[in-house]
């Protein structure tokens, strides 16, 4: 079985969703990731979730409709082992690739 | 509870162009706890653009597919049949002033064939032909406004411009709603040939 890439986005949703833990939808999965300083809609996060659903690193389950979000269902998501593994491995060669290296603030290429 | 108006069409837009039904209902629940609605259009805009950005690049060929349909068929209806067989022939029978009624007919009907031909992605494939349009587009309307700053004779930079525009926005017209009628009856079937065609 071949592994999938993550991209950038799709690597600070699935560590967004580990953050928000239980009951983790688009909004607050958005929201974690802003207050940390990244710059994502809504509609990017669910676009990556469901990427990240097609390849089996996030799975989902439909809360109940309310009215309040017009009669729409909240989708929620987590984290799947095989995401898991996936937030290890990248954990593993960004920490790699950082270390010792040493980037001056402010120079840019 | 009731919808306010300035969420129904931009409801509608998710509903057609995006596709989680799950957006549109966070989109309404937020805008209902008190966000504006300048995040709220924003919000919908950036939605609309990710998925059909997304559908697009997971969908190189079909995207491909789709524009050469689209460019097909405006060779073959709009720039043959309509301009040499057509446009004489109304302009005998009727006033031509009137002629632009049924030009952009053909330009329905081909953003509707599109979304025919690319479904389940239709909405994706309607607007990558658009973005290909507006693209063939920049040069001649570029070329009118330049001779309408160089204050150049008969220079038709008004109508290039709008008649490009209305182009487009009929072409995406066609397709919603060819993309709509799947909607319709999709709700129709029972949920168990619902989620078999899921």
């Amino acid at each position: 079985m071949t592994r999938e890439q993550v991209g950038k986005l799709e690597l600070m949703v699935l560590l967004a969703l580990l953050r928000v833990g239980h009951d983790a939808y688009g909004v607050p999965i958005a929201e974690e990731i802003q207050e940390l300083g990244g710059k994502v809609s809504i509609g990017s996060v669910y676009a990556a979730l469901d990427r990240l659903e097609r390849k089996g690193y996030v799975s989902s389950s439909l809360g109940d409709p309310s009215p309040e979000r017009g009669g729409r269902a909240k989708k929620y998501f987590h984290v799947t082992a095989k995401g898991m593994r996936e937030v290890h491995d990248s954990q593993r060669v960004l920490t790699n690739l950082w270390r010792n290296l040493a980037v001056p603030k402010g120079e840019t290429a | 509870m009731t919808t306010l108006p300035s969420t129904v069409a931009g409801t509608w837009l998710l509903d057609r162009f995006c596709g989680e039904p799950a957006v549109a209902g966070d989109l309404l629940q937020e805008y209902r706890g008190g966000r504006s609605a300048l995040w709220y259009w924003k919000e919908v805009i950036c939605a609309v653009c990710a998925y059909s950005a997304w559908t697009i690049w997971e969908h190189k060929w079909l995207t491909a597919r789709a524009i050469a349909t689209g460019y097909l068929f405006s060779w073959l209806v709009i720039r043959t049949i309509m301009r040499d067989i057509v446009h004489p022939w109304w302009d005998s029978v009727a006033p031509p002033v009137l002629y632009p009624l049924i030009a952009y007919v053909p330009w329905m009907v081909n953003g509707w064939i599109i979304g025919r031909l690319h479904r389940p992605y239709s909405t994706a494939m309607v607007s990558a032909y658009a973005v290909w349009l507006v693209f063939r587009s920049i040069g001649p309307v570029y070329g009118a406004a330049a001779d309408a700053l160089a204050g150049v004779q008969g220079s038709a930079f008004l109508w290039e411009f709008s008649s490009r525009l209305s182009t487009v926005l009929v072409m995406i017209c066609g397709g919603t709603l060819c993309a709509y009628r799947d909607q319709l009856l999709a709700g129709k079937r029972p949920p168990s040939i619902r989620t078999a065609h899921a």
